[in-house]
């Protein structure tokens, strides 16, 4: 029993000081990382106003006002006239009457 | 003992500049020394809330958020001011001779020189690398479809204290949900500025803003506005509006008027454009509102589409004589061709069937006379006579729509009555609003009071296809649908008095008559081509509801 006693009194102490020693060499390392943690925070800060750029012009060009001019641009007009295809049991086009 | 009390007074005097002294850091200048020391310690940062965006009913954003800048010089570090001031104001559209006396003026730290500056300009004042010039990102509003809507949207400008706040429209009225609550971050920092990551951190994180989805749908808003567009150039009109609602849901569906603004410039614009003429204006309804009294006779029996009256001539009023639109008079005439002719005084006779109090409280019931409650900025709503105020003259004008004002929305949801078969609806803008985190709350459209029997509705309806088919326009209507409508032209009031040369022409409507899914008003002031709502506003509406019908694929009938 009093031998139990004299090693836990003997490493005891020594247990002691190597976690504080570590605790301050990770607290030191800690510290340190500020700055990479600054570096980070920048470096969402722009992907987020990226996103956002992004996200605009995405807006932006399915907007109806890009969509009408590009079809203007590429030949499309508006109809002048609408005609209605009627379909009727009775009258189906061959390709509904044919399934192959 | 002198010299006692001499020491003694000193000790006090000393005491009392202490606590002078004491008093002065601790309580007067407690404040500032405190943040002096936090500012040694601490990083401090405001996270702003982004502001909602605004869409459409397919999801598309009509106003969003796009990255832009607060851009600032620090006077201490320039060293030319004028070269300095000569390179900045270009970019930034300011007068040079102003930058260079704000940046003078004694004991600035700090200069603002433009907000809301957007990336493309920071880039470029980036490249010149002024030392004391410095940047600050915020948000400011974009409109992807310019500016469509824009007095149903509203505009983002600035409070008293350079805060972003909404105005007008939809930014104004749900200004607080959009605009969501600002986080704050307090952290430790190490003597480079560095965050310490094992020090203290207090932080309040941002709640965004909530996004609104419309009703409205931009491909019907972007029709009404063109048209209408289109329809004041060719009638010589002084401005226009069209408003389109869903009359099962009470969902505004489009909303235009003409003269608008650019929200993005809306400081370059006349304020009176700010607000929306659709719920801040009002105009006398004119042979539209015949619509709606003959609605509340046949709901009260007090007349059957079959009944007949004699139309000999002008019918007299006390003092004063009332005459059909063009002075033409058709004998006997069914309620249907009243409706169909425009009788004004048909109209005379229903209401004096219909009869005073029953008149009054149907005018109240179909919503006149209290706004519409739709979720927008600055509706106003006409007042109404006091009962006991309405003389015979009075109950007569307003039974073909003359001497009672209306918001184009009231009329509107009125007509709505008829054409959902009785019940009155109501106007929302919001379809449903989602959170930061993407929750969806989705806003039920409210079934009003039955206001009409289904009947009633039905003949009504009846009577302004019949209307239609058979007016001046009928050759304007697309072919193969039923519409339901009635044109209105009303004379302006100006002093007192109406003036024959100015009117407001409109038309009012919906289609497919048997189901329809939409209500439409279409009014222009003063048309110079024509006064007549027959020959200005009714072609104006049938080719605003021609492309619409096409739009939602509704055939027209074989």
């Amino acid at each position: 029993m009093k031998r139990i006693r004299n090693v836990f009194v003997r490493v005891l102490p020594v247990l002691a000081v190597s976690l504080a020693v570590i605790e301050i060499i990770l607290a030191n390392q800690l510290a340190g990382s500020g700055k990479a943690v600054r570096s980070v925070d920048l470096t969402v800060d722009v992907l987020r106003q990226e996103n956002e750029l992004l996200t605009q012009r995405v807006a932006s060009a399915s907007s109806l006002i890009t969509i009408f001019s590009r079809a203007k641009e590429i030949g499309f007009i508006e109809p002048a006239k609408s005609q209605y295809l009627t379909i009727v049991p009775e009258q189906l086009p061959v390709a509904f009457n044919n399934p192959q | 003992m002198a010299r006692v009390l001499i020491g003694f007074s000193l000790i006090i005097v000393a005491f009392i500049v202490i606590l002078f002294r004491l008093f002065y850091w601790q309580v007067y200048a407690g404040e500032s020394l405190r943040l002096q020391a936090s500012a040694q310690y601490y990083l401090e940062f405001t996270l702003p809330a982004a502001r909602g965006d605004i869409t459409a009913s397919d999801g598309n954003p009509l106003v969003m958020n796009t990255p832009a800048y607060l851009v600032y010089a620090q006077p201490k570090f320039i060293k030319d001011t004028v070269q300095f001031a000569k390179l900045v104001s270009g970019p930034l559209g300011l007068d040079e001779k102003t930058v260079i006396s704000e940046l003078s003026e004694e004991g600035r730290i700090w200069e603002p020189l433009a907000r809301k500056i957007d990336t493309e300009t920071v880039d470029l004042l980036r490249l010149l690398k002024l030392e004391g010039l410095d940047f600050e990102p915020e948000s400011k509003r974009y409109y992807p479809e310019a500016s469509m809507a824009a007095h149903a949207l509203g505009f983002v400008g600035s409070d008293q204290n350079g805060n972003d706040k909404g105005y007008f429209g939809l930014e104004g009225y749900y200004d607080r949900e959009l605009r969501g609550t600002d986080g704050h971050i307090q952290i430790e920092k190490d003597v480079r500025g560095a965050p310490i990551v094992i020090g203290g951190e207090k932080r309040t994180g941002a709640e965004n803003g909530r996004s609104l989805g419309l009703w409205i749908d931009r491909t019907i808003q972007r029709i009404a506005e063109k048209r209408l567009s289109e329809g004041i150039a060719k009638y010589g009109a002084k401005e226009g509006s069209v408003v389109i609602m869903d009359p099962k849901t009470g969902g505004i569906l489009a909303m235009a008027s003409i003269p608008s603004y650019d929200p993005l410039r809306y400081g370059s614009y006349d304020k009176a454009l700010y607000k929306n003429p659709v719920v801040a204006g009002s105009y006398e309804p004119g042979s539209t509102f015949k619509v709606l009294v003959m609605a509340a006779a046949l709901n009260e029996r007090a007349v059957q589409a079959t009944t007949v009256m004699d139309e000999t001539g002008p019918v007299q009023v006390g003092d004063y004589t009332i005459k059909t639109w063009n002075d033409e008079y058709h004998g006997a005439q069914t309620m249907m061709d009243v409706i169909a002719h425009s009788s004004n005084v048909g109209m005379v006779f229903v209401g004096k069937k219909l009869g005073r109090e029953k008149f009054i409280k149907y005018i109240r019931s179909f919503g006149f006379g209290k706004p519409t409650d739709v979720d927008l900025e600055d509706e106003i709503s006409p007042e109404l006579r006091r009962d006991n105020e309405w003389g015979e003259i009075d109950l007569a004008t307003a039974s073909f729509g003359q001497g009672i004002a209306v918001t184009p929305l009231q009329m509107t949801r009125a007509v709505s009555v008829i054409a959902n078969g009785g019940w009155l609806p109501e106007p929302r803008m919001v379809r449903k609003t989602i959170d930061a985190k993407g929750k969806v709350i989705e806003i039920k459209p409210k079934q009003g009071k039955r206001i009409i029997s289904r009947q009633a509705a039905e003949i009504t309806t009846e009577m302004m296809i019949h209307a239609v088919d058979n007016g001046e326009a009928k050759w304007a209507k697309p072919k193969g649908y039923r519409i339901a409508g009635k044109t209105g032209t009303a004379q302006i009031p100006v002093s007192g008095h109406y003036d024959n040369t100015k009117t407001i022409a409109s038309f009012v409507g919906f289609a497919p008559a048997d189901d329809p899914s939409f209500v439409m008003l279409v009014s222009l002031r003063e048309p110079s081509t024509s006064q007549w709502g027959s020959e200005t506003a009714a072609p104006l509406f049938f080719s605003i509801a021609r492309d619409i019908l096409l739009y939602k694929g509704i055939a027209p009938q074989p």
